[in-house]
């Protein structure tokens, strides 16, 4: 039973790819088959993590959109050392990059219910644990569909007054939708600011848990591109907070396996 | 001024302190040794000599004393004692001539005594030998009868009469001595109490240099401690102050206004101190800026934009049937 995974910011630059990846590295190291699958069709930008080329990106989702492979020969085994050696898998689901397909999206859209059917064979085809689905910023449809089909949706937001704003929306339509767990990330918050405050003002702004609350990490800036945090940095504070977000949802997996 | 001149003009005054107590301390010195000097030409020239003299003076009575009774041997018969007679008169002038050149070699005391005791003496040399000379001794005859006309009684109290002016002189002459003596020593007394009040009074003024020393050092030391230490007071408080987050623009200002090391430390600590507060303002303000705001009325309409759609409204109902399909008792489907 793969348990389905969707984060989500209401704008972009909130590090969103990156906690994804670093969560998928992180399950992985669990021993468990992770699947990542980058969604936002329209800005792609999460295989560069995990050290893929531009050039390497031959089937991508937008080709299983337009029907032209099944959704499983656009999996790429990604898996790095770390994860292998605790007998993890990572499976990459990129989006295209190319300008072409981007501009077909954008002109002509696709059919969500294929996105849909992609979600749900991904996870049995590959005979994933677990499924991250690295989304859209902002509420399209796409973003809508995987929020809907999610187990867990975490919302990602830095902690200013639009992410606030805009966090607050995600979230309602989430509950309206009946994501069965919601959370929310706080990311890149100012070193100096009082961080538990932070985090007790999040969880009742919104009435939901706080999944964790991420200082801001200068490390963060030499970390090149082809590089996941948690692998690069793996005894950084940030990559402590995130290993127990992966913790948790092993454990909430784990529960929902048995229940 | 800079602390450190200030402690170094300090020293210098101290210093300069007992300079001047030195240089009147030598003063003094040099004087006391000149008395030294001094009581030891009163003491060569006048105690030694005058006990030499009085020496002398007891000698010639000594040969006075000698010749007299002699001179009475020679009376009762006995002719050999003339010569011995003419012996004590020489040692009488030889005496007197030595005691004359020691007199001679300084102011003469009692020089008419001295004279007239000489002048006595030549007299009774003279009378002696003249007695003697008209009553020659002869031995062999029997001249104990003669003997008596020979030494007349008026003679003999003559020569008695010198006898006992010379004695008279030298009693004199040892009086004089003495006298001298005892005036040198008062003298010698005056100049060492003088020397000792010198040596009291550099005693007494050393003390009150020493007091005087100490006091200005520990006024100085005191001083230099209290304008250093208050100061440095003010800049840990307001050190703290900074720290805890409370620190009043102001709070240096008796300070800063110092020409010192301390004053120009105190205006790096104030302009410092003045840049931490704005950075912690600007901080501050950037923490305030995280207060989690959130406007329901727009995101409901935001909400409401999205959910009032058909294609939310069949994702809810795909989603909802999705879920009841997954749980565990209905999970054979599709």
């Amino acid at each position: 039973m793969t348990r389905t995974v969707s984060v989500h910011s209401f704008r972009g630059g909130t590090g969103k790819s990156n906690t994804v990846a670093s969560l998928a590295v992180l399950v992985g190291q669990h021993g468990l088959r992770v699947g990542v699958i980058d969604t936002d069709i329209q800005s792609p930008g999460i295989h560069v993590l995990f050290g893929l080329e531009d050039t390497e990106l031959t089937n991508c989702l937008n080709d299983f959109l337009w029907d032209r492979c099944p959704i499983e020969a656009t999996a790429r085994d990604v898996t790095p050392d770390a994860v292998a050696a605790a007998g993890g898998t990572i499976f990459l689901i990129p989006s295209s990059i190319d300008a072409g397909a981007i501009a077909r999206v954008v002109r002509e859209g696709y059919d969500i219910a294929q996105l849909h059917t992609g979600l749900r064979e991904l996870g049995e085809r590959l005979d994933l644990d677990m499924l991250l689905i690295d989304t859209h910023p902002g509420l399209n449809d796409e973003t809508l569909l995987s929020i809907a089909v999610s187990d867990e949706l975490i919302v990602v937001l830095r902690p200013d007054r639009q992410d606030f704003q805009g966090t607050d929306v995600t979230i309602t339509v989430a509950r309206r939708l009946e994501v069965p767990a919601l959370s929310v990330l706080v990311n890149k918050a100012p070193t100096t600011a009082d961080l538990d405050q932070l985090e007790r003002d999040v969880a009742s702004a919104y009435g939901c848990p706080v999944a964790a609350v991420l200082p801001h990490a200068d490390e963060m800036m030499e970390l090149g591109s082809g590089t996941v945090f948690a692998l690069r940095f793996p005894d950084h504070p940030v990559t402590a907070a995130l290993r127990s977000v992966a913790d948790r949802l092993v454990a909430d997996g784990d529960a929902g396996g048995m229940g | 001024m800079k602390i450190r001149n200030r402690l170094l003009l300090g020293l210098l005054g101290i210093v300069a302190v007992f300079a001047l107590f030195g240089g009147y301390t030598y003063i003094v010195w040099e004087s006391i040794d000149e008395d030294a000097k001094r009581m030891e030409v009163i003491y060569q020239e006048t105690v030694v000599r005058n006990i030499e003299r009085l020496d002398t003076t007891l000698n010639l009575a000594l040969a006075v004393r000698n010749s007299e009774s002699s001179l009475a041997d020679v009376s009762a018969g006995d002719a050999a004692a003339y010569d011995q007679v003419i012996t004590s008169f020489d040692e009488f002038d030889a005496l007197h001539d030595e005691l004359a050149a020691s007199l001679a070699e300084r102011e003469p005391i009692a020089a008419e005594e001295f004279a007239a005791i000489r002048a006595t003496h030549d007299q009774l040399r003279r009378d002696v030998e003249a007695l003697l000379v008209s009553n020659p001794t002869s031995t062999d005859d029997a001249s104990a009868a003669a003997g008596d006309a020979v030494f007349d009684e008026e003679w003999m109290a003559r020569i008695d009469a010198e006898f006992a002016a010379i004695d008279e002189g030298l009693i004199a002459l040892e009086l004089a001595y003495e006298e001298q003596t005892i005036e040198a020593s008062s003298e010698f007394d005056s100049i060492l109490l003088a020397i000792e009040e010198r040596i009291r009074r550099i005693e007494t003024v050393m003390l009150v240099v020493l007091g005087l020393a100490i006091l200005l050092a520990f006024g100085l030391g005191y001083r230099t401690a209290q304008s250093i230490s208050r100061p440095v007071e003010q800049l840990s408080e307001a050190a703290l102050a900074l720290e805890a987050g409370d620190y009043q623009e102001g709070a240096l200002d008796e300070v800063v206004g110092r020409s010192d090391e301390l004053g120009r430390f105190a205006r790096l600590f104030q302009k410092m101190a003045e840049e931490v507060r704005a950075r912690e303002t600007k901080l501050r303000e950037r923490i305030r800026a995280l207060t989690v705001e959130i406007d329901r009325t727009r995101s409901n309409e935001q909400v409401e934009e999205i959910a009032d759609t058909d294609f939310f409204r069949s994702l809810q109902q795909r989603a909802r049937e999705l879920r009841a399909q997954s749980r565990p008792t209905g999970d054979d489907s599709t």
